[in-house]
């Protein structure tokens, strides 16, 4: 069918703390993980904290390179910060000294898009994600939400192939947070892009991807991928929608085994919090 | 999302700069000055210790008729002028040069962590040999006073730049150069400029001990001099003007910082 766009092979990556030689502690974060994204899919890679799904995603984005393993986008090998990626943090992170239109401009100057193309781009870009009106604000003036928005402004303003989300909805509230995943779903209906989606909410995972890679606790590797053929808009009160993120949270409680890290752990409480994401119907 | 939960309520995070004078403050300094009054008044000390408030006020009309209190002023500041700018202009740049860069950090640091414990006042001799007395000594003087908090307020500037606004312009498309001065820079200027105001600050301070010994003008000069004149009342007018400039240049200073530093002045709350 379609190309792939991202693909991974076989990544390791330790972390090793600094310090004398003998003191020196290592800690493997990644082993064996390999994905392969398709060109314009929305894949989600779901796990507990600590498994590494962020530390996949910088690698991709080229901020961290991999212990061993190859990470190719676009079927060039990834060493640097490139082009063709664009990538928005779980805390909305913008320059605090720029108004929001300052932000947005940021990357086009950068990229050194002609000066008569850059404020129509500013507006259209601000216009997507629902801030006209606010150009002027400085970040600090917004709420996270807002500044989330404009964070994707800034970042979709620079025409990415590949878009890098790293629980981009974890820092707001609740209500904010579904109003934001549908907000995504209309802003990627209209910029063709490929998205990978690092989340830990199974319920926002259903809601947004094509495609789920399930990711185990420490050291991070993909149990396994979940196709989500719930046609759009979705519904999270259909029957199917249910079905398939109580079938996924099985499969996480289970992939983790009774010493495993986070949502693991076979104890009422974390399964509860685990199953949070379902309540919210 | 409406917009309804958008209008922040706005405060000052510079609010010392607007305040009034706490009634506190203002009943503690009339106390102090019944207590002066009093202690010259009965007799307790002696004038020639302690000018009593009628001779300062006395000492301070003729010295500002006369154009003294004025002419030493401007002496004073004259030095600090010259000898803070030349500081800001070779501490910001070194400094940002050995905050961006860890080699350049890592040679330059252990010169400057031996240098800085060193009072201004131990460079008096040395400038007394190359410069002589003068104008110039008292502003070498301020130049190296200033010189440190200036520095190392810009290193930790620079070096403080987070990370993650780092990764977000480097994201952004931002060449290298932008890295430096359309990233880091800005992020360090609330630093750099109490590291200015510091800097400032201490120059104010030196300037007055220098002028004691090598100056024949200036505040420093006054109060030294009144001293062996016998001037009891013009010591205070001199320590007074003093006080009150360095205040000025504090406010000016916090001033400069909220111009500049407005995207911050403005803060969402809850």
């Amino acid at each position: 069918m379609s190309k792939d766009v991202i693909r991974i092979d076989s990544v390791d990556k330790v972390f090793t703390t600094n310090g004398s030689k003998k003191k020196r502690s290592s800690l493997q974060v990644l082993a064996d993980f390999s994905i392969s994204v398709k060109e314009g899919e929305l894949f989600c890679l779901l796990g507990p904290s600590g498994c590494g799904k962020s530390t996949i995603l910088r690698i991709i984005a080229g901020l961290e390179s991999p212990t061993t393993g190859d990470v190719w986008v676009y079927g060039r090998s990834v060493s640097d910060v490139h082009d063709m990626l664009g990538m928005v943090f779980q805390e909305p992170t913008l320059l605090p000294w720029r108004t929001i239109e300052g932000n947005v401009y940021f990357g086009l100057e950068e990229r050194r898009v002609p000066k008569a193309e850059r404020k129509e781009k500013v507006s259209e870009y601000l216009e997507l994600v629902g801030l006209e009106g606010f150009e002027h604000h400085y970040p600090q003036q917004l709420s996270g939400g807002m500044r989330q928005r404009a964070a994707l402004a800034a970042t979709l303003a620079n025409k990415p192939k590949v878009l890098l989300l790293d629980e981009p909805f974890g820092a707001l509230d609740a209500l904010t947070r579904l109003v934001m995943q549908q907000e995504l779903l209309r802003i990627l209906e209209r910029a063709q892009l490929t998205v990978v989606l690092v989340t830990h909410s199974i319920d926002e995972a259903v809601f947004l991807a094509d495609r789920i890679a399930i990711v185990s606790p420490r050291p991070g590797k993909v149990e396994s991928t979940i196709v989500v053929d719930i046609p759009r808009p979705r519904d999270r009160t259909d029957p199917r929608f249910a079905k398939l993120s109580q079938e996924i949270f099985e499969l996480v409680v289970g992939e983790a085994g009774p010493n495993g890290n986070g949502v693991g752990r076979k104890d009422p409480a974390s399964e509860k919090a685990m199953a949070g994401g379902l309540a919210l119907k | 999302m409406s917009s309804e939960d958008l209008r922040p309520k706005v405060y000052s995070v510079f609010g010392a700069v607007n305040q009034r004078v706490p009634i506190g403050t203002l009943i503690i300094l009339l106390l102090l000055f019944a207590i002066w009054n009093g202690l010259s008044r009965f007799g307790i000390v002696p004038d020639y210790v302690l000018a009593s408030p009628a001779s300062f006020m006395e000492s301070l009309s003729e010295a500002i008729r006369s154009g003294e209190l004025f002419g030493h002023m401007i002496a004073s500041l004259q030095r600090v002028f010259v000898g803070f700018t030349i500081a800001m202009f070779v501490a910001v740049p070194t400094g940002v040069l050995m905050g961006w860069s860890p080699s350049v950090g890592r040679t330059l640091n252990p010169i400057v962590e031996a240098l800085r414990p060193v009072s201004s006042f131990a460079y008096v001799p040395i400038g007394m040999m190359i410069f002589g007395l003068g104008f110039t000594l008292n502003a070498f003087v301020v130049y190296i006073a200033s010189f440190f908090p200036i520095l190392i307020n810009t290193i930790q500037g620079v070096r403080g730049t987070e990370k993650r606004i780092l990764e977000f312009a480097k994201l952004q498309g931002a060449r290298p150069k932008s890295m430096l001065f359309k990233v880091a820079l800005p992020s360090a200027l609330p630093s750099i400029l109490t590291g200015l105001r510091v800097g400032m600050g201490i120059a104010w301070m030196s300037i007055i001990a220098t002028e004691m010994i090598g100056a024949k003008s200036g505040l420093g000069f006054l109060i030294y001099n009144s001293a062996w004149q016998l001037e009891m009342g013009l010591i205070l007018v001199g320590v007074m003007a003093i006080a009150v400039i360095g205040l000025a240049l504090n406010r000016l200073f916090l001033l400069i910082e909220r111009k500049a530093l407005s995207w911050r002045d403005h803060l969402v709350a809850g």
